[in-house]
């Protein structure tokens, strides 16, 4: 697993390791019944406050992304693969609403907007 | 549940008072004590530790009085306060024997693993000792005994960045490994910036805010602009400021909210030494 975190980004730090999380559980490197790193250990192997990391695994509890046994910690969830592809398509979503706002100040209409998108499918 | 509890607590000198503090410091966690020289740290942290007789209020401490139950106490607190008090001809070896006699649960494993850790050579007499060297014997002594409280003052004064570093790594392991809670006070606040999960602010006395470091640091946020920027209404969202010969900066307490109502102007991360100088200005 990969966190990287950035003490310059306007993004608060618990945000940051939420949005890490979730990108690893996306991409399968996090799976359904993984063990969690404890609150404690991914602070002190982050150099963050434990105040942050719990924060962090609170956030990503409330999302349905991870589940905490009492006792035995926290694990990734069986519906977090779901989650994770419902999260990226709606980031997809919002490019793609952004591009449709572009298209009608340009004056597009939707077929001519499918056209630009299928000739940059054609090329990627 | 709290580590420490001050309640109204009051301690008068001749020319410096805390005056009626109420603070509280949860287990399990690292707070931070900063405050410019002189704003009453050392005071506060001596008051904690019962060295003084309080003038009015209450301090309870692992859920004890500290004066009705010192000997257990001081058992279960690593304490680190000025340069601590060493037999100057004592070789360090036979003070450390003099010292672990002090404690029920002296771990002399924990402490051979700080000294190695530290690279203190035992054969030496306490003397020949650099200020950073007796900082950290000072240190791998408060550490080694199980304690469930460790309260350092200035523990990082008289060591180097790499040294500090090394400090803080070993308060995230021992954090991480058990229950246990740290209090230390620094001027030096580049060290809390990281791993410190609380922040206190003492200034002349008074306690400023006792607040979770992350909160402190996405509320606050440097202000920069042009002279002709510093309108009134500008002024009145910054905390503090100084202007120069080409314009302004200051520090505001809702970053948030002042982005959104003066956009134009330059906003900046604050560090926690930031947040401290300009609220030890205002």
């Amino acid at each position: 697993m990969n966190i990287v975190i950035s003490n310059a980004s306007d993004t608060p730090i618990y945000a940051q390791i939420v949005e890490c999380i979730c990108r690893e559980i996306a991409n399968g490197a996090l799976r359904e019944g993984d063990m969690m790193p404890s609150i404690r250990s991914l602070a002190k192997d982050l150099s963050v406050s434990v105040i942050t990391t719990k924060k962090a695994y609170e956030q990503l509890e409330a999302r349905g992304y991870i589940e905490t046994r009492a006792g035995k910690g926290s694990f990734v969830s069986a519906r977090s693969g779901a989650l994770a592809l419902e999260h990226k398509i709606s980031g997809m979503e919002q490019h793609l609403l952004a591009a449709i706002d572009i298209s009608r100040e340009l004056g597009m209409n939707a077929d001519e907007l499918k056209q630009r998108l299928d000739a940059l499918f054609g090329e990627v | 549940m709290n580590a420490i509890t001050l309640k109204n607590v009051t301690k008068r000198y001749d020319k410096f008072a805390l005056e009626n503090i109420s603070l509280e410091i949860p287990k399990g966690y690292i707070t931070g004590l900063i405050g410019r020289n002189g704003a009453g740290k050392t005071t506060l942290i001596k008051t904690i530790l019962a060295f003084t007789d309080l003038d009015g209020g209450e301090i309870s401490v692992l859920g004890m009085n500290m004066a009705e139950n010192e000997k257990e106490l001081k058992n279960k607190i690593g304490i680190v306060i000025g340069d601590g008090a060493f037999y100057q001809g004592y070789r360090m070896k036979r003070m450390t024997k003099v010292i672990s006699g002090f404690y029920d649960n002296w771990d002399q494993n924990a402490y051979n693993k700080y000294i190695a850790r530290f690279g203190l050579d035992e054969s030496k007499k306490i003397k020949e000792l650099s200020t950073g060297m007796r900082a950290k014997y000072n240190i791998a002594l408060a550490l080694s005994h199980n304690a469930e409280l460790i309260v350092m003052d200035e523990p990082s004064s008289g060591l180097d960045p790499l040294a500090r570093e090394e400090l803080m790594d070993i308060f995230a392991e021992m954090i991480e490994e058990r229950e246990i809670t740290v209090l230390i006070s620094t001027h030096i606040t580049s060290d809390l910036d990281r791993t410190a999960d609380y922040i206190i602010m003492i200034n002349d006395g008074k306690i400023l805010f006792n607040t979770p470091k992350d909160e402190l640091l996405e509320a606050h946020r440097i202000v920069k602009g042009g002279k002709d920027e510093l309108t009134g209404e500008v002024k009145a969202a910054l905390v503090e400021y100084k202007t120069g010969a080409y314009g302004f900066e200051g520090l505001t307490a809702n970053g948030l909210n002042m982005k959104k109502k003066f956009p134009s102007l330059v906003y900046e991360k604050p560090t926690a030494e930031d947040i401290m100088r300009y609220y030890a200005r205002g």
